[in-house]
């Protein structure tokens, strides 16, 4: 990091007076981060889309079995593979690891919020959910939600920015239904699917995607808590066949589909969705920086592929794949150093 | 209050009025309706009142007669007393009446009576009886046949003298139902009817009703109804048994009928018929089906019974068929005896009548021949039939069967079948063959080839035999024999001509019976020979010897002689050398007496050396010999190839390189054949194979080179298709391998038409070709940067690296990367420099890359700073704040940042823009190639090219929300950044 040279000049007398501070840097920009689930290793991606590529395996400083990076990029939640822990991990270059107080130790899969304020812990031995809520600052864990009642199995999670609300999707053959959770109160049907195979709420918004692999359609969701009232974005109609993601940001609402490759900028009024073709493997819609930018393909895929969907044109970009090593100008090998551990 | 207002004006009316001392009760009687006869008494009440002076006398008079009063008189009622009389109404008839019952008083006193001394009375006679009457009742339809309709009337009235009435009524009850009024008003002497109507459904009791009021009297009347079937079936199937095709069989059933109904039957299969047809009945009725089968097996049918009754169709039934029809069939439809000897008799062949389907059924067979050649005898279902001709011809008949079955049960029934037969009546069937023999020509002293004849029987006798021949000349074997019945003899016949000129006689084949049981026959052949004598063949050769003279080795020479034949039987004549350097065309060959053959002498010398040798020619015993002489001498050559200023001497067997060229071009090298011997030698022939080499104005061959003379050609390499190619050429019996190399002529680069900064651009290539082979090769990408720094790691292929491999796949003329696309992707980075792309290709690992090598280069030009997306305000406190811009500067180079801050509108600004010098933190960061630990912090500048994450922390005084936003621009040597607002 380089410290900024500032310019401190004199100004008249004003209500308001601000002035730069000590403390400016310059630092490389960073896309995100893409935690590998077999590899178990959790990388940066540098760069802006467009230009980017993929920095060397970060070190967390323990052993994590399943990661979860939050949309904002600035922090993830980890479970350490021998005990269990639910960690939280500080991507913005801050205090490192420290355990998630009241977190149950073991989820099989963590889900965050659009806005990465909360997360929900599923345990599938357990059928049960835990809620966090206060991310990243001031995490708090809920009492379990007990899932027992549901019937099948529950095939997809969402979790709302605000109101502490889970939407699940479960699935019993072709046929699913969708509950909504929350702490304290029993779980309520709100709607049938066939098989969803993702589920997200808008942001800070009681409002819920669902992209159902049965039905091969993408339905939105108005008010879970309230009247549910269901309306159809994509499907068949628009050459989906295989729905296997959905993601929000910035207002922008996007669904992946792996039978036709595609990413799809959806339309909440119901309008034909803008289509963009991929040459790659669609497996999903993962949030990065910038200016909704989700990256589309599978962790272990070289290249990996994004879809940067917000201001100015959509476009599917690439960020070339793993060389193996980084090559200095002189052609030597470099790996970048551990981080900072606890 | 209003009851209590008006006896309040009662009280003081009263005080007002006199009050009356005698009274009655009422001053009207109605007595209503009165049956006529009845009587209807009322009480009728007179009082004195309390204070009357007296005691009163009443009496009383009713006026007409049919009112009456009782007691007709009162006497000393007493003030304050009241007493009943008893008023009756006695009516004599019907109709209204009116009277009145006259009261008067006597009393020492006067006491007029109040209020009326005059009761009016009034009141109706009426008859006495039932006020209305309905009937039947219960209303009973009896026994209505499924399907049938039966209306039966209800009749309402009311009795003279009963009061008018209003009637409503409602059906009820399945089946019951009528069109009329159900709703209607009478008066006495009047009837209303109501016609019921009940339809028959299903079998069984029907109960209804029809229920209303009269008045408010409530009526009901009971419907009933027993619906029962139209008719029934007695049996409801038959079963007609198994009936032979040609007969019938027919059973009887019954109708029984609950009514009397139209009939009609009808059978929906034509093997079942039924009669009769229609007929109208009440009583049972038989009918009569019967069954006629046209095929064989198992038949269903059915006999539809309709019914109408009274022209309305009632339910109908029907009546179930089943019988088998079978056939009685001859095992087979023809009998050939083929050919029989005339006398003679066939072997019996025998014909089996079956049942089909097998059938217990009694059967009685007999048969009939309508050819006496052919006789039959029946036992039981077979029949045994003999052929026996009377004379040589063809016979055929028919063999009639007759079969009647005699079942008991059954009606006797006669069918016939037939069976045709044909045979041919025959002689004994003795022929030769052939029936004559030519021998031809054969050469005198010798004997002819064999001639085989063949003595055939077709008779049924054995026969012993001998051959005798007429003329010596012509032989056969063997000259005596044994012939079977049916068999063959062969004899080989032979011909040896004593003289010249033609030849015949005469072989007589004699042949006698050898039957035991049949009476001996004896008869003969006789077979013409011929042939002709013919001198022997007799060869001569013109001229009798040859001189080749010198003849090139490896060269041939050639000269004509003729062979002939003086004799007169043709010659198969073979050629033969006594050496191989010497040929003859043809070697074999076949001349008739007199005849001449010109044959080809040929003279191939492998050596050196002289020649001495002879053609022997030989047909049959006679032989001619050809005498040769000559000399093969040896030419010496040697060959050079010349590519430019470069001579190369090549050996028969060696290579010729020829020069690398690019496909569509051509290159020439010219090849040099020297006679280097000592005498002349001649070149005949000059090929070259493989397409891409030609030989160029090829010479005139042969050509004859004297000592020292040289021929050159030049030989020509135009590849087709990049890679090596290799082919041959050929002098005569030496052969040379060509070899070129086919080079890429040149390749157009497709895709990116520029390299914007932080952009993703595609590469690719077309060739002006289609290769007939794959190529393959590797694109690579180098960067030099215009910028301070180091490299971009950022520019590269999706492989993360700056070399990829391709393919131009064989008969196509574009680049093929991973993925099957033509063109691939490349990041252009985010610093100022040049990319240059370059290509190799190789064709089966020869390198093929056209020359120069192909090179496309792009330039990534230098600018003023770019801010990607939107900055944003982080950290943000009561006091403190930090913006964070992301953004690149191709000349990594950034100067300043301008932060102008813009306000709200609550308050004011004491610092309205701020300039930051931000060149030294860019060139340190630039200059930086070591990685910071933390990710989020690195600040590698080869990973990230010219990109940046610039964070300014800035502290505040007041109030934060004086700001609304802030202004940003990045500004360098090359210029500055588009303005970019972040909002607080």
């Amino acid at each position: 990091m380089k410290r900024l040279c500032l310019i401190l000049p004199l100004m008249a007398a004003a209500a308001l007076a601000q002035q730069p501070a000590p403390g400016g840097a310059v630092s490389g920009p960073l896309l995100g981060y893409l935690w590998n689930p077999d590899a178990r290793l959790l990388r940066p991606i540098l760069g802006v889309p467009g230009s980017s590529l993929l920095g060397s395996p970060m070190d967390l400083g323990a052993t994590v079995s399943l990661a979860e990076v939050s949309p904002s990029q600035d922090y993830a939640l980890a479970v350490e593979a021998e005990s269990g822990a639910v960690l939280l991990v500080d991507l913005s270059g801050g205090a490192g690891l420290k355990p998630v107080a009241g977190a149950l130790a073991g989820p099989d899969r963590i889900v965050m919020s659009p806005g990465g304020g909360a997360a929900a812990l599923y345990y599938r031995e357990r059928r049960a959910v835990q809620l966090l809520s206060g991310l990243p600052q001031t995490p708090a864990a809920s009492e379990l939600v007990n899932l027992a009642a549901l019937p099948g199995v529950l095939a997809a999670l969402g979790v709302s920015d605000r109101g502490g609300l889970v939407l699940a999707a479960v699935s019993e053959g072709d046929a699913g239904s969708l509950f909504l959770l929350s702490a304290g109160a029993e779980p309520r049907q709100i709607g049938r699917v066939g098989r969803a195979a993702a589920v997200t709420f808008l942001e800070d918004s009681t409002d819920a995607l669902v992209a159902d692999e049965g039905r091969n359609e993408v339905v939105l969701i108005r008010d879970v808590a309230g009247a549910a009232e269901t309306r159809l974005l994509a499907g068949e109609r628009d050459g989906f066949s295989h729905p296997v993601a959905v993601g929000v940001a910035g207002g922008r609402m996007l669904a992946a589909d792996a039978g036709s490759n595609t990413v799809a900028l959806l339309d909440p009024t119901g309008g034909a969705p803008a289509l963009l073709p991929c040459a790659c493997n669609v497996t999903g819609l993962a949030r990065l920086r910038g200016s909704a930018v989700f990256r589309l393909t599978a962790p272990g895929e070289s290249p990996q592929y994004l879809v940067e969907a917000g201001d100015g044109p959509a476009r599917v970009l690439f960020v070339p794949g793993d060389p193996g090593t980084e090559a200095t100008p002189d052609g030597a090998p470099v790996r970048l150093p551990r981080a900072r551990s606890r | 209050m209003r009851r209590a207002l008006i006896g309040l004006v009662l009280v003081l009316a009263g005080a007002v009025a006199l009050q009356a001392q005698c009274t009655v009760s009422k001053s009207s009687i109605d007595f209503g309706n009165v049956n006529v006869g009845a009587n209807s008494p009322q009480i009728l009440t007179v009082s004195v009142a309390a204070g009357f002076p007296g005691t009163v006398n009443f009496s009383f008079q009713a006026v007409p007669t049919v009112f009456s009063v009782s007691p007709q008189s009162l006497i000393g009622v007493a003030a304050g007393q009241s007493r009943d009389v008893t008023v009756s109404f006695t009516p004599n008839g019907a109709g209204a009446a009116q009277g009145e019952v006259l009261v008067n008083t006597s009393s020492q006193f006067n006491c007029p009576v109040s209020p009326t001394n005059a009761v009016i009375l009034t009141g109706t006679g009426v008859a006495a009886g039932a006020p209305f009457t309905i009937s039947p009742n219960p209303l009973n339809f009896g026994n209505v046949v499924a399907g049938a309709t039966r209306t039966l009337p209800i009749t309402v009235a009311i009795p003279s003298g009963q009061n008018p009435l209003d009637f409503s009524f409602q059906i009820t009850g399945a089946g019951f139902s009528t069109s009329d009024p159900l709703a209607f008003s009478l008066t006495a002497g009047l009837s209303q009817t109501i016609n019921i109507t009940f339809t028959a459904g299903a079998n069984g009791a029907f109960t209804g009703a029809l229920q209303g009021t009269a008045g408010s009297t409530p009526v009901f009347v009971s419907l009933q109804a027993n619906v029962v079937p139209a008719f029934t079936l007695s049996p409801t199937s038959l079963a007609l048994g198994d009936v032979l095709l040609g007969c019938s069989a027919s059973q009887g059933a019954q109708v029984i009928p609950n009514a009397t109904l139209s009939f009609s039957l009808a059978s929906d299969t034509s093997f079942f018929t039924v009669a009769p047809t229609a007929f109208v009945t009440g009583v049972t009725q038989a009918v009569q089906v019967r069954f006629t089968p046209s095929s064989v097996g198992s038949t269903k049918g059915t006999i539809s019974v309709a019914a109408t009754l009274n022209n309305n169709p009632v339910l109908g039934s029907s009546l179930s068929l089943t019988g088998r029809g079978f056939d009685v069939v001859p095992n087979t439809a023809a009998a050939d005896f083929g050919s029989v000897p005339v006398g003679g008799a066939s072997p019996p062949q025998t014909v089996t009548l079956a049942t089909a389907p097998v059938t217990a059924a009694t059967l009685l067979f007999s048969a009939t021949s309508d050819n006496p050649a052919f006789t039959v005898t029946m036992n039981g279902g077979q029949a045994q039939i003999t052929f026996r001709p009377s004379a040589v011809k063809a016979e055929s008949g028919t063999i009639t069967f007759t079969i009647t079955r005699t079942d008991q049960g059954f009606t006797p029934c006669v069918v016939t079948r037939a069976v045709s037969v044909r045979g041919a009546g025959v002689s004994l069937g003795l022929a030769l063959n052939p029936t004559s023999v030519d021998f031809g020509p054969v050469t005198l002293g010798t004997t002819s080839p064999n001639k085989n004849v063949s003595l055939n029987s077709t008779a049924t006798l054995g026969f012993t035999g001998t051959v005798t021949s007429d003329n010596p000349a012509f032989l056969v074997t063997p000259a005596s024999f044994s012939l079977s019945a049916g068999g063959a003899q062969a004899f080989t016949l032979n011909f040896r001509p004593p003289a010249t000129g033609a030849a015949s006689g005469t072989l007589t084949f004699s042949l006698t019976s050898t039957s035991v049981s049949a009476a001996a026959f004896q008869t003969s052949l006789t077979l013409q020979v011929t042939g002709t004598g013919q001198a022997p063949v007799t060869l001569t050769v013109t001229p009798t010897a040859l001189d080749f003279g010198d003849v090139t080795v490896g060269l041939a020479a050639s000269r004509t002689v003729t062979v002939t034949n003086t004799g007169q039987a043709p010659g198969a004549v073979t050629a033969t050398p006594s050496t191989p350097t010497v040929t003859v065309s043809p070697s074999t060959f076949n001349l008739n007496g007199g005849a001449s053959q010109q044959v080809v002498i040929g003279f191939l010398p492998a050596t050196s050396g002289t020649l001495q040798a002879r053609v022997d020619f030989a047909a049959g015993d006679t032989t001619v010999s050809l005498g040769l002489a000559g000399r093969g001498v040896i030419p010496t050559f040697s060959y050079t190839f010349v590519a430019g200023q470069s001579n190369t001497p090549v050996s028969p067997g060696g290579s010729i390189g020829l020069p690398t060229t690019p496909v569509g071009s051509s290159n020439a090298v010219d090849f040099q054949i020297r006679n280097s011997g000592t005498v002349a030698g001649t070149v005949g022939r000059i090929v070259t194979s493989g397409g891409t080499f030609t030989l160029l104005t090829p010479p005139t061959l042969p050509a004859t080179l004297a000592p020292g003379e040289t021929l050159t050609v030049r030989v020509s390499f135009q590849p087709a298709t990049p890679g090596t190619a290799t082919g041959s050429l050929t002098v005569d019996n030496q052969s040379f391998t060509l070899s070129g190399l086919g080079r890429v002529r040149a390749v157009t680069f497709t895709g990116a038409g520029s390299t914007p900064p932080r952009t993703q651009q595609t590469i690719g290539f077309q060739l002006p070709d289609r290769p007939t082979t794959t190529l393959t090769g590797t694109l690579t990408l180098e960067f030099v940067p215009n910028a301070l720094g180091g490299d971009d790691q950022m520019i590269a292929f999706p492989n993360g690296l700056r070399r990829i491999d391709f393919t131009v796949p064989a008969n196509t003329d574009l680049s093929t990367f991973t993925g099957g696309v033509n063109q691939i992707g490349f990041q252009t980075g985010t610093v100022a420099g040049t990319i240059t792309f370059r290509l190799t290709l190789q064709a089966g690992g020869v390198d093929v890359t056209p020359a120069p090598a192909p090179a496309q280069i792009f330039t990534v030009a230098r600018a003023g700073p770019v801010i990607v997306g939107t900055p944003t305000i982080a950290s943000r406190t009561a006091t403190t704040f930090q913006v964070v811009v992301v953004g690149f500067a191709t000349s990594r180079e950034v100067n300043t940042a301008t932060f102008r801050f813009n306000a709200s509108g609550t308050g004011s600004l004491q610092t309205p823009a701020l300039t930051l010098n931000a060149n030294a933190a860019y060139i340190d960061f630039y200059s930086s190639i070591a990685a910071d630990p933390n990710p989020a912090r690195a600040t590698n500048a080869n990973l990230f090219g010219s990109q940046f994450t610039m964070t300014v922390p800035f502290n505040v005084t007041g109030d934060l929300a004086a700001i609304r936003s802030v202004t940003i621009t990045l500004s360098n040597g090359d210029g500055t950044s588009a303005a970019v607002d972040v909002s607080f």
